[in-house]
């Protein structure tokens, strides 16, 4: 069946207006990106230039809890990888970022499970828990 | 300006897009380590498990309960990022994002590859879809959807050949696309059923044993460790009502982009009848594959317009990068004629015609006569706000 939307000799030309504009808007998205280029590079250049330590506690999903997470990793090398962890959230922590600590607590300790508990004190705290295997030792 | 110095600088515009795409694309990628979103609660965290921990099982020690990271997802994508960091010395964060240039590089080359079309319109596949904003969201960095597209580019490649080698490589790239993400079981149910009513029983077999193979083994292994229920979605959360609320959270958040895209594939291939005679049978499968993922946002046990409003771009990303062919092939008839028709590599089926460059082939002019006008150790590195995201 064919569709009668354009007389034939305007159809290349509609089709190029079509393609044309679609490739348009598509490069100019590319074109006008999130962040500078040169500040790309640059931050591409650091983090590459950093050991794998920095990177992780600069990486924009861990730079704004650096502290929380510096203290994860301490935590994951000082655990045996067979124990468990709990994450203790006190009142003033809400709900929200509890999870999202709990989420980055998860990240970095795996492959032990991280359980989220409510404690009476303020603040987070990562206690270690018997891990499969572990429990009655 | 003649015809082959048009031609000529169509192509090299069309080069220039691709590296565009392909430079801003990977760019975004590798110039921070992944540390966001779903790669964190989902992605990464089964993979470090896994590389961690040495064992599948990992991913349901991590969250037994499944309440964050989906521990009944296709293991896939998880177990790539593990093997990649182990054979990369260990799990770094920064060193993973290079898989995305490579699965983009496979991107392109299927979406060439699985164009019918010659050299140009292949190379203008490839440039539109390196182009699409998908891979420039610093969010989605570590997510599967490349990968995704990657088998199922190759799916859509191996389903047009005939041949018993053709039918194992299509039930073994559609396995590998239902064991990295629940849509890659659902585009393998979507292919089986297209092979049928187009009365292709081997290739047709080949898709219902990839989907076997890629469901069965992962249902088995995750009932054996409790894992027995999809965290989003389940039977008795049946609300008919659902597919309403996702039509109308779809029309609040993807509206003008679901609008572009229709206007775009719709008036192209309004253009090209040929094309879309040719191509009935993957048009099809696109309408079931968007049909069946609406489908499911009835059976949501969360929030349909929050389950919408974060996965509207991924899901569509998928079909869309499948439809980019589609759309170059239509581009070439309704410019060149129903000759412009190329096969893709290997190809033995119906249709099939050898691939000469456009200028050869060309019937009518690439440009209207009227625009032809001539003959002739720990620091703190300070980052953009932009880039902070929770």
């Amino acid at each position: 069946m064919s569709v009668p939307l354009a007389p034939p000799r305007l159809r290349p030309v509609v089709a190029a207006l079509l393609a044309g504009g679609a490739l348009a808007f598509l490069a100019a998205g590319a074109l006008a990106p999130d962040l500078p280029f040169r500040d790309s590079m640059a931050l591409a250049a650091r983090f590459w230039g950093a050991n794998r330590t920095t990177r992780l506690l600069n990486a924009p999903g861990f730079a704004r809890e650096a502290a929380f997470a510096r203290h994860v990793l301490d935590l994951d090398a000082a655990w045996p990888l067979a124990s468990d962890a709990v994450l203790v959230a006190g009142p003033d922590v809400s709900r929200e970022r509890a999870d999202a600590l709990l989420r980055k607590a998860a990240y970095l300790l795996a492959p032990r499970r991280v359980a989220l508990c409510r404690g009476q004190e303020e603040g987070v705290r990562l206690l270690r828990a018997p891990g499969p295997g572990e429990e009655g030792r | 300006m003649t015809r082959k110095a048009l031609s000529a600088a169509a192509l090299l515009l069309l080069i220039v897009l691709l590296l565009l795409g392909f430079s801003t694309a990977t760019l975004t990628a590798v110039r921070t380590p992944l540390s966001l979103g779903d790669y964190v609660a989902i992605w990464g965290l089964k993979g470090r498990a896994i590389e961690r921990g040495g064992s599948l099982a990992s991913v349901f020690r991590v969250d037994p309960d499944g309440a964050t990271s989906h521990p009944e997802y296709p293991p896939l994508w998880p177990m790539v990022l593990a093997g990649f960091a182990r054979a990369t010395g260990g799990w770094d964060e920064l060193v993973l994002t290079l898989l995305r240039p490579f699965l983009l590089v496979g991107a392109l080359a299927g979406a060439a590859a699985a164009t019918r079309a010659p050299p140009p319109y292949r190379l203008l596949a490839a440039a539109a879809v390196s182009l699409l904003p998908y891979w420039r969201s610093p969010l989605y960095a570590g997510y599967a959807e490349p990968l995704l597209v990657v088998l199922l580019l190759a799916a859509l490649l191996e389903s047009g050949r005939e041949g018993k080698g053709a039918a194992l490589r299509l039930a073994f790239v559609l396995a590998l696309a239902a064991l990295t993400k629940q849509e890659g079981a659902w585009a393998a149910l979507v292919t089986t059923g297209t092979l049928v009513a187009a009365r292709r029983r081997v290739p047709a077999l080949a898709a219902l044993g990839g989907w076997v193979l890629g469901v069965v083994p992962w249902t088995l292994y995750r009932h054996a460790h409790a894992s027995t229920s999809l965290a989003d979605f389940s039977l008795a959360a049946f609300r008919p009502l659902g597919v309403l609320a996702a039509v109308g959270a779809l029309a609040r958040e993807a509206g003008p982009a679901a609008l572009a895209v229709a206007a775009v594939a719709g008036g192209l291939l309004a253009l090209a009848p040929r094309t879309r005679q040719r191509r009935r049978g993957l048009l099809l499968a696109l309408g079931a594959y968007l049909l069946g993922l609406l489908g499911a946002f009835a059976f949501a046990r969360v929030d349909v317009g929050w389950l919408v409003r974060w996965t509207w771009d991924r899901l569509g990303f998928v079909p869309l990068v499948l439809l980019v062919p589609v759309l170059a092939e239509a581009l070439a008839e309704a410019l060149d004629g129903p000759s412009a028709e190329g096969a893709p590599a290997g190809e033995t089926g119906e249709g099939a015609s050898s691939a000469t460059p456009l200028a050869d082939r060309r019937q009518e002019p690439l440009l209207p006569p009227s625009l032809e006008t001539s003959s002739s150790g720990p620091t703190t590195i300070p980052f953009p706000a932009a880039l902070h995201m929770s």
